[in-house]
């Protein structure tokens, strides 16, 4: 599509400042089963965002037609919007500005497609000869992806930036005589090392093969430890509790407690665009805002929420560099891109070493559903291990673990030294396995 | 909506470099998705997804590549470049089709595109009004509005041809009530596949009042008992609990590779003999249905479970290859971006002979689940939760109480035979499903029913 000519039939129609956001990403996807390539994908799109002020109103619309004749729909699309929109607060479309960090380089790239499918096939075998009572290996996949960004706008704000990352997602299925149990997990990778093949099945295969006859423990409180993969998974479901938009509308507990204590001495919560390691990696937000890292959680306390513009505006704060969209459908919102708490000094083993009695939590499900993210009240369907005398005495299953996050964070009593981060997705949230004094556990 | 000639040119690269198979699904979506809070506009927007899908099969191997540049350049070198990957030479295959056809059996008067969004804005506007004004306890009322027309077009190389147009509209609405610090919420959400025609078949201010009732209950609430219990589940979207119990076990997808609780089952009793359970594509204009399924076959009503025995998996075209069955037109996918494989659809339990008066009456102590919020399942151990948005105690036959933060969670083999009482009052109501291929629109339904024993999960111990 011809921006100039986007912009220019908009300022005809009474558009006053107008902005394009641009993605375009391509993947390749592979699944392998039973040494073969079961399956393969391979895409590249490009999508398009138009946000402009009208009548001093802000107005969004998207579309992927990338044609000249989709330029009237866009505008009409934006000028509806706009004409309906009520806000007070009206973004402003940000100035040029430069962007000092460099784009992250995908490693990935550098190893041929054959290298690549060849990998993932040896993590298949492998899976299979970790134990025969491996049953199925039923995902083994390899994602990579490769998306840029671009904003123009009419005051004459250009950026690019372009970032990559592969994730591969191991599942397998475990069985005993009549009794099947699975394991599974998603990481990010960024090289096609011996070190996250051995982490990837020793984590999918472990967690299967020792679930093995399984069974439900009576009611009760318990001390619990959630796992590295566990607890980043519910604090990514909670983390939208940190953002400015959410405070904004009353829908977050946190409102009115920067500066305040909201959890325990021990918890450092970090939120950093340009990590390393992270599945996306962002110089600027999509308001064209330089990003940076920062604490949001310091010793228990909260130091900021994150903002985008407008939050910002509202609160006589600067942006954090926070104005992110979930996809080109959305209108900018708040977003974390890497969010992290940060490592303690304890391994797992001396973790469960010290603890008398209680649960270790292996995995946790419906996560969508089982928590109340306004009220932070949880109960999720847990499986994990009975811990006596600081060993490991048996799996269990069929349970639910319940409690209140707001509660939870206070009472972390141990950090491990093992941050894991959370299925690849909007919250991408990294955390180390950690303790809490009590949850209610359901059981038989 | 494509040129012939290019999905010809699409077919012969597949069959050239050794593919047995090609399928094209081109989307043109008109989309409106605008959320407001405290009805005010918030987020969302309207626009247009377009794009194309295209699938290859290699016996049960496949290759998908999907795409929104249809220069016919791109789409044909894509096509070359993913089936390389086959290393197969030439298939000897002739293609046949003619013109599309339009096997339309849903009906759609206005269609959502052709509605200014003030409209829509002002229908969101009475839903909140209606939700405020039900007490003082509501402070927040979020609604969601959504609506589609997705134009398909698919083709094959054994000759499907066809369009289908799937109008849908809904709308969402979360009322959240506040008392002595606590928030809970309450959420309805009433949809079709119709155009905006539907809104004057529905009150949407009853259904927001609905809303806020249930928030307002809830926060007035205590926490649920937990522990083994029986649980009687109410018509309606309680119907999810089989979705995710069973309903996901019997997709080909996950019962194709033996991995599902219900594989090699067939004809077997797996459930009481009170349970029949059907998926059903085709009942006209609801939420869960389509014209044709997204690998272009005409949807059916699929009998999964009768009176207790398995007698049906809902199967798509390739789990369909690799079990040596036909499809049930069960192949679905959120958009081009995504593979088609089993889903659901409509899926309910159908009316028993109790009435939901007896249900109640004959239970001396349980949980009586109003409104399930959501949930999930592990298809290879049959393990599930779901949360419970409204809950009330049964104590000496009745209804008692209210009861919030509780969760039920099972197995799916073992719940089926613990049905012990179905009643006569069958509804189906309107929900997402997450999977494979994405989010897709489904039904879910059923009478009030009982299961004997069910352990309740919830915070007091």
């Amino acid at each position: 599509m011809d921006i100039d000519k986007l912009f220019s039939r908009g300022k005809e129609l009474g558009i006053e400042e107008m902005e394009v956001y641009m993605a375009e990403k391509c993947s390749t996807k592979f699944k392998v089963y039973k040494g073969e390539l079961e399956n393969y994908n391979l895409s590249k799109e490009e999508v398009l965002s138009l946000r402009g002020i009208h009548n001093g109103k802000m107005g969004y619309s998207y579309t992927e037609r990338l044609a000249d004749d989709s330029i009237d729909d866009l505008l009409f699309n934006l000028i509806q919007y706009a004409e309906c929109n009520e806000r007070e607060h009206t973004e402003k479309l940000s100035a040029p500005v430069e962007i000092k960090r460099k784009s992250r380089i995908n490693r990935l790239k550098l190893y041929e497609e054959d290298r690549k499918i060849a990998f993932l096939k040896s993590i298949e075998e492998l899976a299979y000869s970790m134990d025969e009572r491996v049953y199925l290996v039923e995902d083994c996949d390899y994602e990579e992806y490769e998306r840029s960004i671009y904003i123009k706008n009419t005051k004459g704000l250009e950026l690019k930036d372009s970032y990559g990352a592969g994730i591969i997602n191991l599942s397998v299925v475990a069985k005993n005589g009549e009794d099947t149990q699975t394991g599974y997990i998603h990481r990010v990778i960024d090289d096609l090392s011996q070190e996250y093949k051995n982490d990837l099945i020793n984590e999918a295969v472990r967690d299967a093969i020792n679930m093995l006859d399984a069974c439900s423990i009576p009611s009760g409180d318990y001390k619990i430890i959630l796992r590295n993969n566990v607890a980043a998974n519910l604090f990514s479901t909670m983390c939208p509790v940190f953002l400015a938009d959410v405070i904004q509308e009353n829908l977050s507990l946190m409102k009115g407690k920067v500066g305040k204590k909201v959890g325990s001495d021990l918890l450092d919560i970090i939120e950093d665009p340009l990590m390393d390691k992270g599945f996306s990696y962002r110089t600027f937000d999509d308001e064209g805002t330089p990003t940076f890292t920062k604490y949001i959680v310091k010793n228990g306390v909260l130091k900021t929420v994150l903002h985008n513009n407008k939050t910002a505006e509202k609160e006589g704060v600067n942006s954090t560099g926070n104005g992110f969209r979930i996809s080109h459908k959305s209108s900018i919102g708040v977003l974390p891109i890497n969010m992290y708490i940060e490592k303690g000094s304890y391994s797992l083993e001396e973790m469960i070493m010290s603890l008398e009695k209680g649960l270790l939590i292996t995995d946790i499900q419906g996560l969508h559903a089982g928590i109340n993210t306004i009220s932070g009240d949880f109960s999720l369907y847990s499986n994990g291990f009975l811990i006596e005398h600081g060993k490991v005495i048996k799996p269990v299953n069929q349970i639910t673990i319940a409690g209140n996050f707001y509660d939870m964070i206070k009472e972390i009593q141990a950090l491990g030294d093992d941050v894991r981060f959370s299925t690849p997705g909007i919250y991408y949230f990294g955390s180390p396995s950690m303790m809490i004094d009590r949850l209610t556990v359901s059981g038989n | 909506m494509l040129d012939k000639n290019i999905i010809e040119d699409i077919f012969n690269a597949v069959i050239s470099n050794g593919g047995d198979f090609g399928e094209i699904f081109l989307e043109d979506n008109y989309t409106t998705e605008i959320s407001t809070i405290g009805g005010h506009i918030e987020k969302g927007m309207s626009g247009r997804d377009f794009g194309i899908g295209i699938r290859i099969f290699d016996g049960l191997n496949s290759i998908y590549v999907y795409t929104n540049d249809l220069s016919k350049d791109n789409l044909i070198k894509m096509t070359i470049k993913a089936t390389m990957v086959l290393k197969k030479s030439k298939r000897d295959m002739v293609l046949k089709f003619d013109n599309p056809t339009r096997p339309y059996i849903h009906k759609f008067s206005i269609l959502p595109r052709n509605i200014e969004l003030s409209k829509k804005l002002e229908l969101m506007k009475i839903a909140t009004q209606g939700a405020k004004n039900y007490g003082r306890e509501i402070t927040q009322v979020q609604v969601n509005y959504i609506d589609q027309e997705q134009n398909v077009l698919i083709a094959n190389t054994e000759g499907v041809y066809v369009e289908d147009k799937r109008v849908r509209t809904r709308m969402l609405i979360m009322a959240v009530a506040e008392y002595g610090g606590q928030l809970e919420t309450g959420y309805v959400g009433p949809g079709a596949l119709m155009g905006f025609e539907f809104y004057d078949t529905i009150d949407i201010e009853e259904y927001a009042r609905e809303a806020a009732r249930i928030a307002k209950t809830m926060v007035y609430a205590d926490y649920s008992p937990v522990g083994v219990m029986p649980v009687v589940i109410d018509n309606g979207f309680g119907g999810l609990m089989f979705h995710e119990a069973c309903g996901h076990s019997l997709e080909a997808s996950s019962v194709a590779k033996g991995v599902s609780v219900f594989s090699n089952k067939l004809g077997q009793k797996i459930a009481s003999d009170v349970v029949t359970l059907i998926d059903d594509g085709s009942i006209p204009n609801f939420w869960g249905s389509l014209g044709v399924d997204d690998e272009g076959k005409k949807t059916q009503k699929n009998v999964l479970i009768e009176n207790g025995v398995l007698k049906s998996y809902m199967v798509d075209k390739l789990n369909g290859r690799r079990m040596g069955i036909e499809s049930t037109a069960s192949g679905r996918r959120q958009s081009y971006r995504f593979a088609p494989t089993s889903r659901m659809t409509n899926t309910y339990i159908d009316s028993g002979n109790n009435t939901k008066e007896e249900i109640i009456a004959n239970t001396e102590k349980g949980l009586f689940a109003k409104q399930i919020n959501a949930g999930s399942v592990n298809p290879a151990t049959g393990d599930f939760n779901f949360s419970l948005s409204e809950a009330y105690l049964i104590e000496n036959g009745k209804i008692t109480k209210p009861v919030k933060g509780a969760t039920l969670i099972g197995n799916g083999s073992k719940i089926l035979m613990d049905i012990d009482m179905v009643a006569n009052n069958l509804k189906i109501d309107q929900g997402y499903c997450f999977a494979s291929s994405g989010a897709i629109f489904i039904g879910a339904g059923q009478p009030t029913i009982r299961v004997k024993s069910m352990t309740v999960g919830g915070r007091e111990a």
